[in-house]
């Protein structure tokens, strides 16, 4: 009925995948481990630099994957949701009928976090513009920098929200809708608890955004 | 005569010994081994050396010089040679083979064994000592002349005090050559005594544990001429032009002014300034010419951090065709003890921002400080190993990955429904109709 990823079978792969995760993980690590170790060792320890990545990279990557996150997040949310739901509206519609268009809100509630995604996506995207950093002055480049940084925080708050959100609003659906198919007295009590779940996407929006309020990218 | 087996008291426990204590040798030139053996005495009277402790020069002449060179048979054989350390005896004396004889060290490990002996492996300065009784000697005092024995005068009543001098180590072709020699030297020389019936105590040491700086011309670098007062000269190398000196290093492979002109031949530069004083700041300044004509001057003056530890290009002129121009070399910078490189650096600016003077440095390394040997040090590069356009490019990367490896997971779990298969049950045929 539902997805749940279930640990890597023998049966469909006919070996165990438990040693090519290990073997990768272990190569993962040893390869970082002689990484480390040579700077380390050499005495350029300080050229592991984390402050020199987030200086360096530039504000465009993080601002664009914060567009992406928002968008894609929320989308994988509400998909989520809304597959959850309507498998168990399908379902329970096959003996009841009558459940078919009142739990159809459960789908629209699936469907707004959707939207706050995308809502979110364009108010984020309108904030990209062009500087330039050699000829503008400093405060426009930090400024610049700031807005990348803003950006990412702000598209990672509504998509992991909203991410979480769909599925809630998904499950307590389904459930809604097998409910009301039983017992049509139910359906109304129920969608309060969906009301709750979708509020809480609407705390990611409006979190972000607050980040997203007030950043300024180039000279426009 | 007793011969004691102390735990340093045989020869083998002496090289043991002597390649466990040589951790804690101090790496000061001043501390050197003295052995000493005796076929008519027994060493029961001096004091052990604990491990680790450097017998002091007073204490060795009162301790140790001055029983041996008293009473009747107090006649002392000294081989003194420039050189000796426990990490000759390491190296020399096959050490770590429980059957060995002692390598080049034969005689004296077959002295030690055989006869009453002790091992000193830390006495500083003992050259100082032997200098010192030798003034101050009652008795009589033999110079060995080219190390045969045979022809010494003994005086039976008084002690006598025979100084052998032992060839050079450093001065030898090679030093197990050396130490070779003057091992047989040692036997020849202790034979010949015992044909004679002396009695005698023997010392084996030398004035310095390392052999002293050698004045040899180094052949490898026969191009390099250093000036006396530690300025060095701009050479030809690996087709670009290296500065050389004893503490600060330059090289580079070309200087670009502007769009067009390259100065790259290594005979045009000539030093003006050089100077590093202390560790702390450095300049160097220098000409090009054309012509003999000087078109270009650049001078540079580094100086180290002491709160970073980086030392970095502080104030950089630059004069070209009369105009003076200072430029932002800031991020030439690197840590103590590394040097400086970088492939290609471009894009130098004046301070001043009205200025529009730029010129770029091409196949640049430099070391101003810390320089060992005329050589540079570990290279500090301007680019990274993943530089950031590589890191972003793998961040991106990782995230489609990672978002690939989700959904085809998914994919994977979805599978066909067996709930409402029955193996046993009828099967379901569907008639086709051709």
């Amino acid at each position: 009925m539902d997805y749940q990823p279930e640990k890597p079978s023998t049966k469909q792969m006919g070996v165990s995948l438990f040693p090519v995760y290990f073997i990768t993980l272990m190569l993962g690590t040893l390869a970082i481990l002689i990484i480390a170790f040579y700077y380390i060792l050499t005495g350029k320890g300080t050229r592991i630099d984390f402050g020199w990545f987030l200086e360096q990279t530039s504000p465009y990557m993080w601002a664009s994957f914060g567009v992406a996150i928002t968008i894609s997040f929320s989308v994988v949310g509400a998909a989520w949701g809304i597959f959850t739901t309507g498998a168990s509206i399908l379902g329970g519609g096959v003996k009841a009928p009558r459940i078919k268009t009142k739990n159809l809100i459960s789908i629209i509630f699936c469907e707004a976090v959707a939207i706050y995604g995308i809502i979110m996506a364009i108010i984020i995207g309108q904030g990209i513009s062009a500087f330039d950093a050699e000829k503008d002055t400093d405060q426009i480049v930090r400024d610049s920098y700031d807005a990348g940084f803003r950006m990412f925080a702000a598209g990672v708050t509504v998509g992991v929200s909203n991410v979480a959100c769909g599925i809630t609003v998904g499950i307590v659906g389904s459930g809604a809708a097998l409910a009301d198919a039983q017992n049509s007295t139910l359906f109304v009590k129920i969608l309060i608890l969906e009301i709750f779940a979708s509020v809480i996407g609407l705390f990611g929006l409006i979190v972000g955004i607050l980040q997203i309020v007030g950043v300024k990218m180039g000279t426009k | 005569m007793i011969t004691l087996s102390r735990d340093c008291g045989n020869m083998e426990g002496v090289l043991r010994c002597i390649a466990i204590l040589s951790c804690f040798c101090l790496a000061l030139s001043t501390k050197v081994p003295v052995l000493l053996w005796s076929s008519s005495r027994s060493f029961a009277d001096l004091p052990q050396s604990n491990g680790g402790q450097t017998v002091v020069s007073s204490d060795f002449s009162n301790q140790y010089l001055k029983p041996l060179t008293t009473g009747n048979n107090g006649n002392l054989v000294v081989f003194v040679q420039d050189k000796l350390s426990l990490q000759d005896f390491t190296q020399h004396a096959d050490v770590y083979n429980p059957e060995s004889n002692g390598g080049v060290f034969k005689n004296v490990k077959g002295f030690m064994d055989e006869l009453s002996s002790l091992s000193l492996p830390s006495v500083h300065l003992p050259g100082l000592a032997i200098d010192d009784i030798i003034k101050t000697f009652e008795g009589k005092v033999h110079h060995v002349k080219d190390q045969d024995a045979s022809k010494i005068d003994f005086d039976s009543k008084l002690p006598n005090l025979v100084i052998v001098k032992l060839t050079s180590i450093s001065d030898s072709p090679n030093e197990e050559e050396g130490f070779r020699k003057n091992d047989e030297t040692i036997g020849r020389v202790v034979k010949q005594l015992a044909k004679r019936g002396v009695k005698y105590s023997a010392l084996y040491t030398a004035t310095s544990s390392k052999a002293a700086e050698s004045n040899k011309v180094r052949t490898r670098r026969g191009l390099l001429s250093v000036g006396a007062d530690n300025s060095g000269t701009f050479i030809e190398y690996a087709n670009g032009t290296l500065y050389n000196s004893s503490c600060i290093l330059l090289y580079v492979r070309s200087i670009n002014i502007g769009n067009s002109t390259q100065l790259n031949d290594p005979k045009s530069f000539t030093m003006t300034n050089h100077s590093c004083v202390d560790n702390i700041t450095a300049s160097l300044a220098f000409t090009y010419t054309n012509n003999s004509k000087i078109i270009m001057t650049m001078s540079l003056i580094m100086t180290v951090s002491n709160v970073s530890g980086y030392w970095s290009i502080n104030n950089t002129k630059v004069t070209w065709n009369g105009g003076n121009h200072p430029m932002k070399l800031k991020k030439v910078s690197a840590p103590w003890g590394f040097s400086y490189h970088c492939s290609s650096l471009e894009k130098l600016v004046a301070i001043n921002s009205t200025d529009n003077f730029t010129m770029s440095l091409e196949g640049f390394q430099l070391q101003p400080f810390d320089v060992m040997d005329y050589k540079f040090s570990d290279g500090w590069d301007c680019v990274p190993f993943f530089s950031e356009v590589i890191w972003m490019g793998l961040i991106a990367t990782l995230a489609f990955v990672l978002i690939l490896l989700f959904g085809f997971s998914m994919l994977a779990s979805v599978t066909t429904q067996d709930r409402f298969d029955d193996p046993k049950g009828k099967t379901i045929t569907v008639n086709v109709n051709e």
